[in-house]
């Protein structure tokens, strides 16, 4: 659970405080069927902050950033080839039409049975992508809000598909203005099942560690910066807080984001990663890039300069940065057709090349 | 195989006569039994509709009625911008309730209701917009009296426990309830491929009868529905809401039960007509063997009867010649000699009679005959009879050639039968007269005399066996029955024209041949 899986490299081995050691596969390819090569790993590494070199049949990869570990760099960085102007990638599907409202993609060799072309399309509102999912106009609509799923049931050419989401509905809190013990008390208020239910119904699992609930010590009135989306979420938080329960402030996503840069909120409403979790630790650690609440605890770091996942999580549950109170699960509605879809771990489409057809 | 025709077509006959009431009287109890079935469907569909329309009904009411407490509870207290907003955490389908007053920007207004509703709400009177789709669901802007002067509680009420009914009615196995406001718009539909137009506004099969339905408060129970399929449809009406229910099935899944009894029934009846053709086909094969069996023994006492008769009236007249014999007088040597040798012409014919009911014509073996020429020879050979009876022998040929097929032996038979008769029935100094011509590509063969004509109660039995009107010893009344058969044989048929004092007509009429081929 939460292992990184290689998908260009043979095996990958921690080599020294620093570096890692990568046996590259030999059957990769770019999308126009040229073979992966050193000098493209380097070039696509070197992007990430990361420097390679060869040794033997295996290369080794260290970085300078003395902040992050190297393998976490590593698993975030994408190897690519530039091609004039565009960029190559190593997938089943190439780029073949662009523009604000489609991408059409086709596949790089067909396969019988397996899917040729995928054409995404923006619609201008939910309900128009779902009018066109109704209709057959469109197979799969890939992000689905749990609260509408009761439309889509009792509809025999379409099919449901769950998995487990890689963000938590959570309360993060602004770590200037609420002590280390304020912020564990708050976790034990809002996250629950009760603030759970009343924002979320049934469409958001439970966390397992789920922790018991005190009261508040009493206090000034907290506020709650949300977008438009959780509204009710920042309204059962209010609630949960009872009498600490301050204004409710919606905001755009622009607006959202410039007020947690300025720090003018007690807590906002949000949906961090965390999965797999050894990425999500990185949203914590000092100086990660998206750390945007500035949370800094040498535990974590300490934790996670020796590879230690969980005891990272366990010092974040310790001094907690955010409240986290639920896990929603990913959602996709697809054409009931297509025989052997799921949804992979990382992206919603990354499993598509190999679903299959039924003629 | 005749007799096996015959019965089967009885069989038939009788099937029928006895089926077919029974199948009509049935298909018109199907009708009926359909008729009632689609009006029972109809009302069931209608009962369904207005159990929802009750249930739509009563929900919009209560939510309407707890806006009310909720706003006459709160909305006139300090906090009530804030506990207003909490509602919706409890009450989810009142939606975000907001107190407005005239200084309300407009986007915070509830977005369908009107200006002139908007000023209302805040006189204190209750308010509610149409019906419109609300992000996937349906929704309603509603204002109610704050308690608070000049101000008004707010709700976008949503509406997706309404839409959630109807989704949930099923009726038998494809049946399904839509839902749509006054315009025709579906707002809710139980149909899965249905739920595109609910969301994109675009008109339904149903969206012109739910029209009609708003407008004019009736609707058609039977429609063209999703795909042009037949359907049966209750309605019912929410004239607060201007929403219009419609439960619908697939007229072939309502009416199945019909149907199925109607396929029983054909499926019955022609069960019934099989075995009434083959149990009637061998009842009735049975009965005409009996019939056949009875027939033919009463054939043989006639044939014995009639051989009785003349044999002893030639065994009477053999008699007389031996007692004649018997006085030995030369002198009537002469008649005993003349006497014996008619005799023995007279038993000699007899034979000759029944050789040709012996020989039976084979249509296979038929040769090619012309008729003008068949009449010709007919006339000389009965030429020297007629001379002995004074009766003198014509045969009047046709312009053409005519042709018919037969066994040119039997067809002479039939004819020198025929021509015998006329000259035996004709007086001394006429003539008999044979002629040939054809009509409608039949082949016609006449033989008129003018002797004494046949009574008109004889002639219906005229060619029955043993029916001769000359029981002068030389007829056994084989005749007229042998040309019959053998007409008949050569698919032809043979009548007869006479009046009394005035003569008789025979006619053969055979199958024409257009030339001498033997094909």
């Amino acid at each position: 659970m939460g292992e990184i899986v290689p998908a260009l490299a043979s095996k990958v081995e921690i080599a020294g405080d620093r570096e890692v050691r990568v046996w590259l596969r030999q059957d990769v390819r770019f999308s126009d069927g040229t073979p992966l090569t050193f000098e493209d790993v380097a070039t696509s590494l070197a992007r990430n902050q990361l420097r390679v070199r060869r040794d033997g049949e295996s290369l080794l990869v260290d970085s300078d950033d003395p902040a992050l570990p190297t393998e976490l760099l590593l698993a975030r960085a994408l190897v690519f080839r530039r091609s004039g102007e565009r960029l190559l990638g190593t997938g089943a599907f190439v780029v073949k039409e662009e523009d604000q409202s489609h991408v059409l993609l086709a596949r790089r060799q067909r396969e019988p049975g397996r899917i040729d072309r995928v054409l995404l399309q923006a619609y201008p509102l939910p309900k128009d992508a779902f009018a066109h999912m109704f209709k057959g106009d469109a197979d799969l609509l890939p992000y689905a809000e749990a609260r509408w799923l009761e439309f889509f049931e009792g509809v025999p050419r379409l099919r449901i598909l769950k998995a487990p989401g890689t963000n938590a509905n959570a309360v993060a809190f602004n770590l200037r203005r609420l002590s280390r013990a304020e912020r564990v008390a708050l976790v034990q208020v809002l996250a629950n099942n009760e603030v759970r239910k009343l924002a979320f119904g049934d469409g958001c699992l439970p966390r397992a560690d789920e922790p018991r609930t005190e009261p508040l010590a009493s206090g000034r009135p907290l506020g709650v910066v949300a977008l438009p989306i959780f509204e009710r979420f920042a309204l059962a938080i209010r609630r949960a807080l009872g009498e600490r329960g301050g204004e409710v402030r919606l905001a755009d996503l622009q607006h959202f984001f410039a007020t947690v840069k300025s720090g003018d909120f007690d807590m906002v409403a949000a949906a961090p990663l965390i999965w797999p979790p050894v990425m999500s630790v990185l949203v914590w650690r000092t100086g990660a890039p998206s750390n945007v609440l500035g949370y800094s605890n040498p535990r974590v770091d300490a934790a996670l300069d020796a590879r230690d996942w969980r005891g990272a999580q366990r010092a974040l549950d310790e001094d907690p940065p955010a409240a986290f109170v639920c896990n929603p699960d990913r959602i996709a509605v697809v054409d009931a057709r297509i025989k052997n879809a799921e949804l992979g771990p990382y992206d919603l489409l990354e499993t598509l090349p190999q679903w299959e057809v039924v003629q | 195989m005749i007799r096996r025709a015959i019965a089967l077509r009885l069989a038939a006959l009788v099937a029928l006569s006895g089926l077919l009431p029974i199948v009509l009287l049935a298909i018109v109890g199907l009708q009926i039994l359909k008729r009632r079935g689609e009006q029972a469907s109809t009302e069931a569909l209608t009962a369904i509709a207005e159990q929802a329309s009750a249930r739509i009904g009563m929900y919009i009411s209560q939510q309407r009625e707890t806006l009310h407490a909720l706003a006459m509870a709160v909305g006139s207290e300090p906090d009530a911008a804030r506990r207003l907003a909490d509602v919706t955490l409890d009450a989810p389908s009142l939606g975000r309730l907001r107190l407005i007053d005239a200084q309300t920007p407009a986007q915070s207004l509830p977005p369908a209701l009107r200006p002139e509703q908007i000023a209302r709400a805040l006189a204190g009177t209750e308010v509610a917009s149409e019906t419109y789709i609300r992000e996937l669901s349906p929704a309603m802007d509603v204002c109610v009296p704050s308690g608070k002067p000049a101000h008004a509680v707010c709700a976008t009420l949503d509406l997706l426990e309404l839409q959630r009914q109807v989704q949930r009615i099923r009726v038998g196995q494809s049946g399904y309830a839509l839902a749509f406001d006054r315009s025709g718009r579906l707002l809710a539909a139980g149909s899965g491929k249905l739920r595109a137009a609910v969301l994109s506004g675009e008109p339904v099969p149903e969206s012109a009868a739910a029209t009609q339905l708003a407008r004019s408060g009736a609707a058609p129970s039977r429609l063209a529905g999703e795909g042009g399929a037949d359907v049966l449809a209750g309605w019912s009406f929410l004239p607060d809401l201007g929403w219009s229910i419609a439960v619908e099935q697939p007229a072939a899944e309502a009416l199945r039960g019909a149907r199925e009894a109607l396929v029983v029934l054909g499926l019955g009846a022609l069960a019934a007509l099989v075995i009434s053709l083959v149990a009637g086909s061998a009842i009735a094969r049975r009965m005409l063997a009996t019939l056949e069996a009875e027939a033919r023994w009463r054939t043989a006492g006639r044939i014995a009867s009639g051989l009785s008769h003349d044999l002893g009236h030639r065994l009477a007249i053999l008699k007389q010649i031996e007692q004649l014999a018997a006085t030995n007088d030369p002198d009537y040597l002469p008649r005993i000699r003349d006497s014996l040798a008619a005799e023995v012409e007279t038993l000699r014919k007899f034979v000759a009679d029944f050789a040709d009911l012996t020989r039976t014509p084979k249509p296979d073996e038929f040769m090619p005959v012309e008729l003008n020429a068949f009449v010709q020879s007919v006339g000389s050979t009965a030429e020297e009879h007629g001379q002995r009876a004074q009766v003198a022998v014509e045969a009047a040929t046709a312009p053409g050639e005519i042709w018919v097929r037969g066994d040119r032996y039997l067809l002479e038979r039939a004819t020198l039968n025929l021509v015998y008769n006329a000259i035996e029935a004709s007086p001394p100094g006429s003539r008999v007269r044979l002629s040939v011509r054809q009509e409608n590509g039949r082949a016609l063969l006449t033989v008129e005399d003018r002797g004494q004509g046949i009574a008109e109660d004889r002639l219906e039995t005229l060619f029955d066996s043993f029916n001769s009107t000359k029981r002068t010893g030389v007829h056994v009344g084989m005749g007229l029955p042998n040309v019959r058969r053998i007409v008949l044989a050569h698919s032809g048929e043979v009548s007869v024209k006479s009046r009394l004092g005035q003569g008789s007509e025979f006619t053969l009429a055979l199958p024409a041949h257009s030339s001498s081929s033997s094909s």
